[in-house]
């Protein structure tokens, strides 16, 4: 009986070492024909970093593996020669230096044809740009401060634009661009402020991507450009704002303020609204207390008197509505059909903005204009809410007489029944 | 005057309506009170018949034009708001009204022998009540009733092998449209008030024919009062109190007219039907989705027409009543309905919401 047993141990010990040899173990991050991964997988933190980050690398998820960058061979076993995988002659190039990673990166991304079999859509100038902007141009320079493409869009880890993780995903763009510039230390060089980011996000654009998950709303490098990232120059800031606030651009460029600024080598939107910590704006800003025309004009001036019958004219037209509206709602709140004024109110609020948005112009003519209309049908409305509520009187009151009636009615019926003898009663027939 | 009256009576015999009248009489005790309520609910229908014959004459039954047509009703045509307005607060409180004046006749077992035709038409009126319930609550054309005619008549929807028939007959097709609001408007102004009319006349005579019933336990009161004039006034000052009621209502409480429907957008959230219809919906609500391998839904709407089912045999069923005997365990079962209906009604406004 021992006999057997030990003949059976011994014959399962000898399979299981021949399996050991014949199958070596592979690593958790074993991926045919990728050694590079398996190899790396085991190495320390900083070197795992890329088989650990590949994942969700859209290079790896498009079949573009480590050797296609970094060249080498990744066909050689971890337990074979890792020099031999690393060979400079089977092209191994290590870690790409900052000042190549964009040409690096051109190698593929400035190549149509390459890149219309991933998508055909996707633009093919980033490095063109990219050598027009100030990052580029530094890096030309040699100042390998500035950033690179890696530094915006992850090394292992790079995400598609549209993946909400990515880097650059708009939610993420100015904490990426804050990285660099909002260190003190290493913007200290370049003479520009390193608030940008913390002004940005105090900004009406950062709360409607934010809070209001309104992509559309301008981040970092709408205004700035993406891969030709440059501060708008003082004569086309109007422009690029305008891009988004087209109406207002068109009217600010009529206007006289466009020459005046230009002349001035005042920038157009932003002496008055800001670059960065752009926000509400209001009725306020016209005011004498705290506008910003007062920065330039003087209340007893011709341009200050303009100002100020502006000023009255948007104010009146706004309390209009404010009491229309207070006395439409009043109306519904007590059961009046309203609605075709409440849609006429939508109306008014339009004139409202327009009227507001007209202020671009500096044109006292046209904001009269549009506040006179606005009045009018601000009026329109008035009247409306009145009528309702002097309705509700007349239905009350109206309401009450019948009541009366009814009740004398009641009254009457109530005596006539009281009148019948009530002590008669008829046995059922 | 008097030769007018003898000219007609000569010709159309109606004294013998008269004299018939002047002998006819109503138990007098402790429940005549309830007897009212016939007379309330009958009277809050020739309401709803008026009311609805002058909204008839501004309402355009299409998907384009109902919503402004009562829209216009409101705000333009005079006294449209109070015309309106009655219609709507008349529709429910003649529900209420049908309620209490179902479950008193029940309780009262004013159903067994000899009136059961009285019984089986009152149920039948009841449910032509609903339909036309049902049906005018689309008619607006706004946003609640859209959904709320979505979500009803999908129910249907779940009855086996005819479900799906029945809800593309009264939709008019596979979704609500405008084919169904046009179709809705035919059941609500035709179909239905015809089908009333008949078992009106059918219920109403024969309350005619057997008088009103007593109580078994006061079968032997012979207390009463003659119709006319006693009864008569007594029903006419209820009618003149149901008519002060329906007056304050509508010009203190009108009925907003919503937001036009868009079968586009989604559902509300929180889209319940009339109060009247709540304690059903509700009940399929909470049944849970499976019971044993059935559906749950399905076995919920088997439930409410076998209770149906019942409703109308009810006279049939009963024995104790038909032979004048106390009957509780069908005054049980009444009470039971009521409280059910009354505390799921409450809770789906409240605990459900």
């Amino acid at each position: 009986m021992m006999k057997k047993i030990t003949k059976i141990a011994l014959t399962a010990g000898v399979l299981v070492t021949l399996l050991y040899f014949a199958y070596p173990l592979k690593s958790f991050a074993q991926e045919p024909g990728n050694n590079c991964v398996t190899c790396h997988a085991d190495l320390d933190e900083t070197l795992a970093l890329p088989a650990d980050q590949r994942i969700n690398d859209i290079h790896f998820t498009r079949g573009i593996m480590c050797v296609d960058c970094h060249g080498g061979d990744s066909q050689i076993d971890h337990q074979g020669d890792f020099e031999a995988a690393m060979d400079p002659q089977k092209g191994f190039v290590g870690a790409i230096s900052r000042t190549e990673i964009p040409q690096f990166c051109d190698r593929c991304h400035g190549n149509a044809n390459y890149m219309k079999s991933f998508n055909p859509n996707i633009h093919v100038d980033q490095y063109q740009r990219y050598k027009t902007s100030v990052h580029g141009q530094k890096l030309a320079e040699g100042d390998e401060n500035v950033a690179v493409c890696t530094d915006c869009h992850a090394i292992h880890q790079m995400r598609a634009v549209n993946d909400p993780a990515s880097q650059v995903y708009p939610l993420h763009v100015s904490d990426t661009c804050g990285k660099c510039h909002s260190d003190d230390a290493r913007m200290q060089d370049y003479g520009i402020p390193t608030d940008q980011v913390e002004l940005y996000k105090s900004s009406v654009h950062y709360e409607f991507l934010e809070e209001r998950g309104d992509l559309s709303a301008p981040t970092c490098n709408d205004c700035h450009g993406n891969h030709g990232a440059a501060p708008p120059g003082v004569d086309n800031i109007n422009l690029v704002c305008g891009v988004c606030h087209i109406s207002n651009k068109d009217l600010f460029i009529r206007s006289p303020h466009f020459q005046a600024f230009q002349n001035m080598d005042m920038p157009a939107c932003v002496t008055c609204h800001s670059n960065h910590e752009i926000l509400y704006t209001g009725d306020f800003m016209l005011k004498p207390d705290d506008g910003v025309c007062w920065m330039c004009h003087d209340v007893d001036s011709e341009q200050g008197r303009t100002i100020l019958a502006i000023t009255s004219e948007i104010e009146s037209l706004n309390q209009l509505g404010i009491k229309a509206d207070s006395l439409i709602s009043l109306a519904e709140l007590k059961g009046m059909e309203v609605s075709e004024y409440k849609f006429e109110l939508l109306n008014l609020t339009s004139k409202l903005h327009i009227a507001r948005n007209l202020v671009h112009s500096f044109s006292l003519e046209a904001i009269r204009e549009e506040t006179r209309t606005g009045r009018e049908l601000a009026e329109t409305i008035i009247e409306g809410g009145n009528g309702a509520l002097a309705e509700i009187g007349i239905r009350r009151t109206g309401l009450l007489l019948s009541l009366i009636f009814i009740f004398l009615v009641i009254i009457g019926l109530y005596l006539k029944i009281k009148a019948i003898p009530q002590n008669e009663r008829y046995n059922e027939s | 005057m008097q030769k007018i009256i003898n000219f007609i009576s000569e010709r159309t015999k109606f004294h013998v309506i008269g004299d018939y009248m002047k002998k006819k009489t109503v138990p007098q005790h402790k429940h005549t009170v309830w007897y009212y309520f016939g007379g309330i609910t009958l009277f809050l229908f020739l309401i709803q018949v008026g009311t609805g014959i002058l909204l008839l004459l501004y309402y355009r039954p299409s998907a384009d034009g109902a919503f402004e047509s009562v829209q216009f009703i409101v705000t333009r045509v005079q006294f449209g708001w109070l015309i309106r307005n009655v219609h709507s607060w008349s529709a429910n409180l003649l529900i209420l009204t049908l309620f209490i004046h179902m479950f008193s006749a029940f309780l009262m077992k004013a159903y067994r022998k000899p009136r059961e035709i009285t019984w089986v038409s009152g149920v039948f009126l009841l449910f032509i009540s609903l339909g036309f319930g049902f049906s005018g609550y689309l008619l607006p054309w706004n946003e609640l009733a859209f959904f709320a005619t979505k979500v009803g008549t999908e129910i249907f929807g779940v009855i086996p092998v005819v479900g799906d028939w029945m809800v593309r007959f009264l939709r008019g097709g596979e979704e609500v449209t405008g084919a169904t609001l046009t179709r809705f408007f035919g059941f609500h102004v035709a179909v239905l008030p015809g089908m009333i009319t008949v078992l009106l006349f059918v219920h109403i005579f024969m309350v005619q024919i057997h008088g009103n019933t007593r109580p078994i336990s006061l079968e032997n009161d012979k207390n009463a009062m003659p119709f006319f004039p006693d009864f008569l006034l007594r029903d006419l000052l209820a009618w003149m109190i149901g008519l002060a009621l329906l007056a304050f209502l509508a010009a203190i409480y009108p009925w907003d007219i919503g937001q036009k429907a868009d079968p586009f957008l989604p559902a509300p959230a929180g889209i319940k039907p009339e109060w009247y219809f709540l304690f059903m919906f509700q009940t399929l609500k909470v049944i849970p989705a499976k019971i044993l391998i059935f559906d749950g839904e399905v076995i919920g709407i088997f439930a409410f027409g076998l209770a149906g089912l019942f409703w109308i045999l009810v006279p049939f069923l009963d024995k104790n009543a038909s032979k004048g005997k106390r009957s509780p365990v069908f005054t049980a079962i009444g009470i039971i309905a009521i409280l059910y209906i009354a505390i799921i009604t409450l809770l789906s406004y409240t605990y459900f919401n």
